[in-house]
């Protein structure tokens, strides 16, 4: 698979791969919102032909008060007889890349379902991400939240910080 | 994966480009002032007042010009409740004014502004028509004209109006750049870059920037890149002092010079241009991958194979970077990639590249075929039918493959067997060898003591076999528990919910999409189109058509349908947020986009989806008539349509009279079941205007051009008709439907002349004996006598069109015992066969699909 930055021409197929594969979907506008907002960071994996495969949809956290400047993956999913090539994890490792490079973003942030053993692996053991807390109740169906960290300077990493340990 | 919002979220994203920092957010004179707020009320329905700039025919009646200064002073308050949404108060403290001074134009046109917000819509134009009666000489009323059409998406109304403004108040700002922001939507560019010139004397230094860079876009969009370069160089001269380095927005400005030299095909100056920038801007990937790709354009190899290696390094997955690099070395291609596959041992994309450009027998492909497949299948990666499907149209390298995984079955340890049989089992039911793959993975489930414990994606393959042999049923029963295995993956609720619906059990399916929706929400099915979910759209839409439910059927097809005026409109706050956010390059793609963004499955599938049900809805009509007789099969008909309009408008007027009252009110779908639509007064307008939006999208497919035939022939418009079979005729000389319209034509010209105006008649009868010079067509119904399957269905729609013996079941019948017209058929060829004859006859299409399971043995 071909992986590479997302264009606006990839949206509309980065929406449907989103609303086959998860439960957060989100309007044409939103897509667009990121893509003309901060280009370099969502990517794509597409087969010989074209077709997206997967994607990683991000943007930048600019205007939280307290934070520093900060990356936040807002949805990363591959189809299923895609799964197992390392998809994932090569989309969030450019995505990453392009925050800390062209944003200079001091950390990336992200949620995932406490279920989601698959995808906490890959965050967590292949991606070092850190959990900082559980936000309860964080989906709509109930369902609570790892609010998972990955600092890229470790200088903004706070000093006192104890990650969750599960 | 985040965000619990997904709805509110995107609602809080349309602010964003509209709000924070956008010039039009200060408030200038008049209703002027706040033009980008307004853009989020919709009520579009439609029928529009009279085309802008025709209103004031009747005779002027003299109206007040001047208010009195209390009255004034009010006045002034109102533009303030407009900008603040304070409708309902404003509307209030108008009638005041008018209590006082009934003529002033102004205020009543503000009514009628103030009305249409508040959703009394015919209302709101009456005034503003009434408005200009009364005083053609306020730029006020012919800005609130062209607020109200832009509000209901008329835009080129609104620019129409604008424009009118504009002569009577020249220099009005506010009103020019409304002006520009729908010249641009529209995509007059011409007319946005004079709007846009005149905007900028009112800047001076840095403030001109946006109108510069507009300007920059507009030229770029149109291939004027000298232009466009000469208005950077001016704008880039409004940067004083410059950033400092690093700076996001000046990045992306010098960047976009870049792109514009590229464009321009200066090399030379592009490859410049980023060396002298490289340090300071954001985007270093993109400074990159441009001077790679300069350096290559130049000739540059050595450099140019530097720069592609600095990029695989970071990136050994892009195919731009791999072929990039290939060709900057100028070696053989199988040698490189093998080279490349050992320094980028984590790459999959460089091994299957090397895969696809090997010869099949050399030893290279052997070797890397084999470690490529024991290496992943003893990690146990399912995916390899999927990442090696480049391969197989090459029948040695499908050879190579089946014969290695057959040797690791034969071979291997108990283990790993479960992905090899998998893969197996995907290539034969690829093959079309159904039982064979059907026997695979019947063996890889039972490598497992309990065959529930068996991977999911072993049933889901079942599943997908028992659909390619044509049994739904089963499939469905078998994706369904598939489904069950993992109740908390989407992907595979999704896959079931459309094998449900294939099966057209839409009541089932609805429940279990249900499975995902959110539960803080009180109708799922309002959030699914919220969300712009549109595969389930189009396959509810399908199911709907086989069900014969045609209003629910094309509600579906219009919901997506209207997803895409959506989309278009999307564009609108991104035109003024972008120029100040100065993402540039995504900013041109996404000009480029909104020209071509029907050009998509989802769109083709939903409009075609569609207007065959219309034009089979018109056919149903014409045989009703025929039985009951024209006059009470019309009568009948506007009984249901009158029961159905007078359904909806009394649900509006509840919720209306609840606004009224000031309850608030959750806007519910007056015609869930789309009964509007399957009681249209003339399906063929309504399929015309469909045909219409796929003309421009795609016209060079060729089914746009089958379809549009088929509706303007129907509604005996020969011109159109003639040129949809001459498009295509050109598309594909070779295909049976394009001369079977030919055919048709040539019907009509010599059978049914005397229907046909004679100017029409004779340009048909000059085009088509053109046509005949260049290929030769059918005459007469012998000569389309089919052959096969695809040349069946064309001479079954020419015989639907042409009326008489053949009918178009005859054909079929016709087809159907010629059993040399069914050898090597698929089930899918048959079943797009059958969607095509559904629409003439439905027995016939039946027909089809009985012979070829039959032919198949399913």
């Amino acid at each position: 698979m071909n992986i590479r930055n997302a264009t606006i021409d990839d949206l509309l197929s980065i929406q449907h791969c989103n609303l086959t594969n998860l439960p957060e979907n989100y309007q044409m506008k939103y897509y667009l919102y990121h893509a003309l907002s901060w280009p370099q960071l969502t990517y794509v994996a597409e087969d010989h032909k074209g077709r997206i495969v997967g994607y990683v949809l991000a943007k930048l956290e600019e205007e939280q008060e307290k934070e520093p400047l900060h990356g936040h993956i807002t949805s990363v999913s591959v189809m299923r007889k895609y799964r197992r090539l390392g998809l994932a994890e090569k989309l969030m490792a450019q995505s990453q890349r392009a925050m800390h490079e062209v944003f200079q973003a001091k950390y990336v942030s992200l949620h995932v379902r406490v279920s989601n053993k698959a995808a906490l692996h890959l965050y967590k053991d292949t991606l070092h991400y850190e959990i900082m807390e559980i936000e309860k109740k964080y989906y709509a169906d109930g369902e609570d939240a790892y609010s998972m960290k990955l600092f890229f300077d470790p200088s903004a990493r706070p000093a006192n910080f104890k990650p969750v340990v599960v | 994966m985040s965000k619990k919002h997904g709805k509110s979220k995107p609602g809080s994203a349309a602010k964003k480009p509209a709000s924070a920092k956008s010039a039009a957010a200060k408030p200038a004179t008049a209703p002027a002032a706040t033009t980008t707020t307004t853009s989020t009320t919709s009520s579009a329905s439609g029928n529009g007042a009279a085309a802008a700039g025709k209103v004031p025919t009747k005779p002027p009646i003299p109206g007040v010009k001047e208010l009195p200064s209390k009255e004034a002073a009010l006045f002034k308050q109102v533009l303030k409740m407009y900008e603040f949404k304070q409708y309902k108060k404003g509307l209030k403290t108008l009638e005041q004014i008018l209590k006082k001074v009934p003529t002033h134009g102004e205020t009543v046109a503000m009514r009628g502004l103030f009305l249409s917000q508040l959703d009394r819509r015919d209302e709101g134009y009456e005034q503003v028509k009434y408005a200009l009666e009364l005083d053609q000489t306020s730029h006020i009323i012919w800005h609130v004209h062209g607020l109200m059409h832009r509000a209901d998406k008329e835009y080129d109304d609104a620019i129409k109006c604008y424009k009118e403004a504009l002569k009577i108040d020249v220099n009005n700002l506010q009103i020019l750049r409304d002006l520009a922001l729908l010249q641009i939507q529209q995509r007059d560019l011409q007319g946005y870059r004079e709007t846009r010139h005149r905007m900028l004397p009112f800047f001076r230094g840095p403030n001109q920037r946006p109108q510069l860079i507009g300007l920059i876009v507009a030229n770029a969009h149109m291939g004027e890149y000298d232009e466009a370069l000469m208005l950077w160089d001016k704008c880039d001269e409004t940067f004083v002092p410059k950033p400092d380095a690093r700076n996001y927005e000046y990045s992306e400005f010098l960047l976009f010079r870049a792109h514009l030299l590229e464009l321009a095909g200066r090399h030379e100056d592009a490859l410049k241009h980023l060396e002298t920038i490289e340090h300071v801007v954001c985007d270093v990937q993109y400074v990159k991958e441009r001077r790679a790709a300069a350096l290559l354009a130049l000739g540059r190899h050595d450099h140019a194979m530097e720069a592609y290696t600095a990029l695989l390094q970071r990136n050994p997955d892009n195919k731009a970077y791999i072929t990039g690099f290939v060709a900057a070395t100028r070696e053989p291609v199988v040698d490189v990639l093998e080279s490349l596959a050992a320094d980028y041992p984590k790459s999959h994309l460089v091994k299957v590249m090397l895969l696809e450009s090997a010869d099949a027998e050399s030893d290279v492909f052997q070797t890397f075929l084999a470690t490529y497949l024991d290496t992943n299948l003893d990690k146990g990666v399912p995916s390899l039918f999927s990442n090696l499907k480049s391969l197989y149209t090459d029948a040695a390298k499908r050879a190579a493959i089946v014969a290695h995984l057959s040797r690791r079955v034969e071979q291997g340890s108990e283990g790993d067997k479960v992905w090899t049989l998998y893969y197996l089992a995907q290539l034969a039911d690829d093959a079309g060898d159904l039982a064979q793959a059907m026997q695979y993975v019947e063996s890889a489930i039972a490598q497992h003591d309990d065959a529930s414990r068996a991977p999911l994606e072993l049933v889901m393959l079942q599943a997908r076999i028992h659909k390619h042999a044509g049994d739904i049923v089963t499939a469905r029963e078998t994706m369904n528990r598939a489904r069950e295995m993992d109740l908390k993956d989407r992907y595979i609720n999704t896959k079931c919910t459309k094998y449900m619906l294939r099966n057209n059990e839409v009541e089932t399916a609805y429940a279990t999409i249900k499975l995902f929706a959110r539960p803080d929400l009180p109708d799922f099915v309002k959030d699914l189109v919220d969300m712009q979910s549109m595969a389930f759209a189009a396959e509810c839409g399908e199911a709907f058509v086989r069900l014969r439910e045609d209003g629910k059927a094309l509600k579906r097809f219009h919901q997506i349908v209207t997803h895409f005026d959506e989309f278009v409109d999307d564009q609108f706050d991104f035109h003024t947020y972008c120029l100040r956010k100065m993402t540039l390059r995504a900013y041109a793609d996404m000009l480029k986009w909104g020209e071509h963004v029907r050009d998509a499955p989802a769109f083709r599938r939903a409009a075609r989806g569609a207007i065959r049900t219309y034009v089979r809805m018109h056919l149903q009509r014409e045989a009703h008539a025929r039985e009951v007789g024209a006059e009470a099969a019309a009568a009948s008909l506007t009984v249901r349509r009158e029961a159905v309009e007078k359904k909806i408008k009394d649900h509006k007027r509840k919720e209306d009279k609840k606004k009224k009252e000031g309850k608030t009110v959750t806007p519910t779908d007056a015609d869930p079941d789309g009964e509007q639509f399957a009681v249209v007064a003339s399906p063929l307008d309504a399929a015309a205007k469909l045909v219409q939006l796929l003309e421009t999208a795609c016209p060079t497919e060729l089914e746009t051009n089958v379809l549009a035939f088929d509706v303007y022939v129907r509604q005996a418009k020969w011109v159109l008709a003639l040129r949809a079979a001459k498009r295509a005729i050109a598309i594909d000389p070779d295909h049976p439907m394009p001369k079977a319209q030919l055919y048709v034509l040539h019907h009509a010209v010599h059978h049914a002349g005397e229907s046909i105006p004679d100017a029409i008649h004779a340009v048909l009868t000059r085009d088509l004996a053109a046509v005949a010079d260049a290929r030769a067509f059918p005459t007469s119904a012998a000569d389309i006598e089919p052959t096969d399957l695809e040349s069946a269905v064309a001479a079954a729609v020419a015989a639907s069109l042409v009326g008489g013996e053949p009918t178009p079941r005859d054909v079929v019948d016709a087809v159907v015992a010629r059993d040399g017209a069914w050898v090597g058929i698929t089930y899918k060829q048959a079943e797009r066969a059958a969607a095509a004859l559904d629409v003439v006859d439905a027995d016939a299409a039946q027909a089809v699909l009985a012979k070829a399971r039959a032919v198949l043995g399913l």
